[in-house]
């Protein structure tokens, strides 16, 4: 069962992502009647899986908002705001218990009163509407006079299981269960929650009044009452009868109940009777003899049948209903052993058919099997097996219950999918879940592969140049060439495979901003746009905290209060977009606001105040790199800290997370008119395009996003600022540093035969830096493996990759080297 | 060996019937929606139907409607609901189901309905 409880749980998370998407929708449409039914049949649905598990407070919250859905379809109801904060509570509530039961395998009782508090709030909703429907109406329901046990005589069996529970020192109780005549429309299942009954060892069910005429008969009202008796404690049976506790009288039997059983044997009990009864005015006997019973399924199917044949017959579909009536009754026929009444069946099908009615068919399903005179209602064609199944029951039930020792989900597996909407419902049908370690492990045989590829250049060369053979060299490459190919059409595939729609991500910040926003007495409207953009899964990943933060940012201190937004002359709702879009092997999302934006003044001011900056340097920076210092560390300039922005997590660390894979994150900001952040961000993070550049005799890689340009200088246009060297290009000073310095080796670059200097041009904070290198050599395409073990300290270094001739490339971590230095 | 078809849009109960039905030896096809379950029976009808009522697309009604309607299959049909909505059961029957059980359905309240509607013998 360990799958099922996964697959619940999974569906579960999935289907309260397209509840909170839905209402959120609503909110805006509450017109729209397709997202309202969408949003009932997702209750519905996880209503209908949560009856499996047994999680009564689940159920509980599920099935008033199930009712509550079902009379806003109805119009009953009006949508409301309060009416989504309820939902989304109860949403909320219901993935909390899912968390926990995920967790530890049950879920702790403590959190019956939050569910029935949830349930309750939920059904005020209805109630004003549904007055005098659902709701018992009137006095109060009279707290019923079941009298204490005029002391059931039970049938033998039972009263040894009694016994037997008694003797082992368990408690007994006796208890009458009347449920409301209403019951079933307030979603009970009294027959279901009596057998469940924990410690059953008897149980009966009698009408609580004379049976009114069949004409009079009201199926819908339940005129049951339900006496059992049990071996649980006082405490599991009130938790067990928690939700209809005023209905239920539990009292504990003395021992001298079970002393007076084993000396007066009972007169005819209640199931006995009504096993006797179903066996009289049942069905007459059957050919085994008349001592096997029928399964307890038949009669109910025999009597769904007899409905189904006197359905009006007015429908274009009749001739196949009567085929299938009668498929059915050709089972039942055969499984009681009675096939020779086959041909019976056949003659009155064929006759049913031939006059396009019921009738034939019909009449002889009341000749084979005559209607009872009294008759019973469905439920009592089970009860004569009910009290043998009672033990049954009862180990079913623990069977039933989930394992306890779940063990634990895999991080990140009920993500994988991603909220069903109803337009991707069929597609559903054609994907299959993979776990991630699988996926990653093809990665990493795609890499291999790639590498191992790339030999195939150098095993080309050494054939022509030490083995002399040109024209194996040149079938070398020839298959080279095909095998390039396929293996980048393979990584390609792989890495479709990995790619996930930003939607991801973005989906969340409709709520976030709804209730940031309502917290914050802000009026914000969020745009999404190119939510569809896809990017690596790692990505995706990577990107929910920044984008967080930077959200939660624009709501605290960018948009302004509706009132000051008023004053400005802006409308009093604020809007925040979040624009994700993809440029050529970078995924870009902007995040903008029309908020108060940031005033370089001020941020100056702060950035003295602060000792980030000296009032030289104050007096001299532009406006754009002011604003920028709130990539500062420490720096927040919000005037009062909120809980929701918070204090100490700044816009460095946001920064921080985003350079972390290979992000670039930039800002602009206009005072009073709003703020912009971009963020730039690698597709896949899988494959890392490098350029290698040699010094020393030795190779580095250098990650092509930090690389601007290359550049040949002579050394004679080197400039000497005292001990820094610096060159012009294009008009602009770029400072120099030489690779080998920086790398601790005290050894000159070298030059090339016109006397010239390799500069490679790298980005570090905003600014262009030259890094003397000894020359460049090509870009390859790497899988970079992060260091290990002992390595992990060496920050200077990004990683290791292994190059087609087998050796070891290390990758520098620009970043790192240049603020080291 | 008998063919079931469980049209149901919800996973966790497809696997639940699956797990069941496969455990007494039955062949089993899952659909998500009306549909998808005419698709599956023009392909290839099947002996069982298991229908849920409330799905996307096609509900329970429509599809057992249309099976009996199209006359592409005779075979007997259960469908489950939920408690709630009990009073469909008239509804279910009018369309053209053989029987009409209450969520959760048990295993064995499950099995032994199979085996009626398929005429396997009692044990």
């Amino acid at each position: 069962m360990n799958a099922l409880l996964e697959q619940f749980l999974a569906e579960t998370k999935e289907a309260l992502q397209a509840i909170a998407d839905n209402l959120l929708q609503l909110e805006k449409e509450p017109a729209n009647d397709r997202l309202l039914s969408e949003l009932f049949r997702l209750v519905h649905t996880l209503k209908g899986n949560s009856g499996l598990f047994d999680l009564p407070e689940l159920t509980r919250v599920l099935h008033a908002g199930e009712d509550l859905l079902d009379a806003v379809r109805q119009g009953q109801v009006g949508y409301s705001r309060l009416l989504a904060d309820r939902l989304l509570d109860a949403a909320d509530y219901v993935g909390m218990l899912c968390d926990e039961f995920e967790a530890q395998g049950r879920v702790d009782s403590r959190h019956i009163e939050t569910s029935v508090g949830l349930a309750e709030a939920l059904r005020q909703l209805i109630a004003p509407a549904a007055v005098g429907e659902a709701e018992p109406s009137g006095p109060p329901v009279p707290r019923h006079e079941l009298s204490p046990p005029d002391l059931p005589d039970l049938p033998e069996a039972a009263q040894a299981a009694a016994d037997h529970a008694a003797r082992q020192g368990l408690s007994l109780h006796w208890l009458c269960y009347r449920p409301l005549e209403e019951c079933f429309f307030q979603g009970d299942d009294p027959f279901h929650q009596a057998r469940l009954t924990p410690g059953l060892v008897w149980g009966g069910i009698a009408a609580r009044q004379e049976w009114p005429d069949l004409a009079e008969f009201d199926p819908y009202r339940c005129l049951l009452d339900f006496r059992l008796l049990s071996s649980a404690t006082l405490p599991e049976l009130e938790e067990h009868f928690r939700y209809v506790s005023e209905q239920v009288k539990i009292v504990p039997l003395p021992e001298e109940f079970l002393r007076r059983q084993q000396t007066t044997p009972g007169q005819q009990s209640l199931p006995e009777e009504l096993a006797a009864e179903s066996s009289t005015s049942g069905f007459p006997d059957n050919k085994t003899g008349g001592t096997a019973p029928f399964p307890p399924a038949v009669g109910d199917l025999l009597a769904a049948q007899r409905e189904i044949l006197t359905m009006p017959d007015d429908v274009p579909w009749l001739p196949g209903r009567i085929k299938a009536a009668a498929a059915s009754l050709t089972g039942c026929l055969i499984a009681l052993g009675r096939q020779e009444e086959k041909d019976g069946l056949e003659t009155a099908l064929n006759a049913a058919l031939a006059e396009s009615s019921s009738q034939p068919l019909l009449a002889w399903l009341n000749r084979q099997f005559p209607l009872p005179t009294a008759e019973p209602l469905p439920q009592f064609a089970r009860i004569s097996a009910w009290s043998q199944t009672a033990a049954e029951t009862l180990s079913e039930q623990s069977a039933q219950a989930p394992p306890v020792a779940e063990p634990p989900h895999p991080p990140g597996d009920g993500e994988t999918k991603f909220g069903r909407r109803a337009d991707d419902v069929l597609v559903g049908a054609k994907s299959i879940k993979v776990d991630q370690f699988k996926i990653d492990r093809l990665m990493n045989l795609i890499g291999e592969m790639v590498v191992a590829k790339n030999a195939l250049p150098y095993l080309a060369d050494r054939a022509e140049t030490i083995y002399g053979i040109r024209d194996l060299s040149r079938e070398i490459k020839a298959q080279y060439a095909i095998i390039h190919r396929i293996a980048g059409e393979m990584q390609d595939s792989i890495m479709q495979v990995r790619m996930m729609p930003i939607s991801l991500v973005l989906q969340r910040f409709h709520r976030l901003v709804r209730d940031t926003s309502q917290k914050l007495g802000k009026q914000v409207n969020l745009v999404l746009q190119g939510e569809e953009t896809e990017a690596d899964k790692n990505v995706i990943e990577a990107l929910g905290d920044p984008l967080v933060h930077i959200v939660r940012n624009s709501l605290d201190h960018g948009i302004e209060s509706p009132d000051h937004r008023r004053s400005l002359g802006k409308p009093a709702t604020g809007t925040i977009v979040i624009r994700a879009s993809q440029e050529s092997d970078r995924v870009i999302i902007e995040i903008s606001d029309d908020g108060r934006g940031i005033d370089p003044l001020v941020i100056k001011h702060k950035a003295y105040e602060k000792g980030i900056l000296n009032a030289e340097q104050m007096a001299r920076i532009s406006d754009q790199e002011a604003v920028n210092l709130v990539f500062a560390a420490g720096f927040s300039t919000a005037e009062t800290v909120s809980d929701l922005s918070g204090r100490g997590v700044g816009m460095d660390v946001v920064r921080n997370a985003v350079e972390k894979v290979n992000g670039i994150l930039s800002l602009e900001s206009e005072k009073g008119k709003g703020t912009r952040l971009r963020l730039s961000l690698p597709l896949s993070m899988a494959v890392t395009n490098v350029m290698i550049v040699e010094t020393n005799r030795q190779i580095f890689g250098v990650p092509m996003e930090s690389v601007l340009e290359t550049v040949r200088v002579p050394t004679e246009s080197i400039y000497r600022i005292k001990e820094h060297q610096a060159i012009v290009l294009r008009g602009r000073i770029v400072p120099l540093l030489n690779l080998n310095s920086l790398l601790d080796m005290n050894i000159p670059p070298e030059t090339n035969a016109e006397g010239e200097l390799a500069v490679l041009l790298v980005r570090h904070a905003g600014e262009s830096v030259g890094i003397i290198v000894d020359d460049f050599r090509e870009t390859v395409e790497i899988i970079l493996k992060p260091m290990h073990s002992v390595l992990t300290g060496l920050a200077a270094y990004a990683g290791s990759a292994l190059l087609g001739n087998g050796s070891v490339l290390l990758v520098l971590d620009i970043k790192e080297i240049l603020s080291c230095r | 060996m008998k063919r079931i078809l469980i049209v149901d849009d919800a996973a966790t109960l497809r696997l639940y019937y699956r797990t069941i039905l496969e455990g007494a030896g039955y062949h089993v096809v899952e659909a998500i929606n009306g549909v998808e379950a005419m698709e599956k029976t023009l392909q290839a009808p099947f002996d069982l139907y298991i229908v849920d009522i409330n799905m996307p697309m096609q509900d329970g009604y429509g599809f057992v409607r249309e099976l009996r309607g199209r006359d592409v299959s005779q075979a007997p049909a259960m469908m489950i609901s939920t408690e709630s909505a009990a009073n469909d059961r008239s509804r279910a029957y009018a369309a053209g189901a053989n029987i009409y059980l209450v969520k959760p359905v048990k295993p064995d309240e499950l099995l032994a309905n199979c085996r009626l509607l398929l005429g396997e013998a009692h044990q």
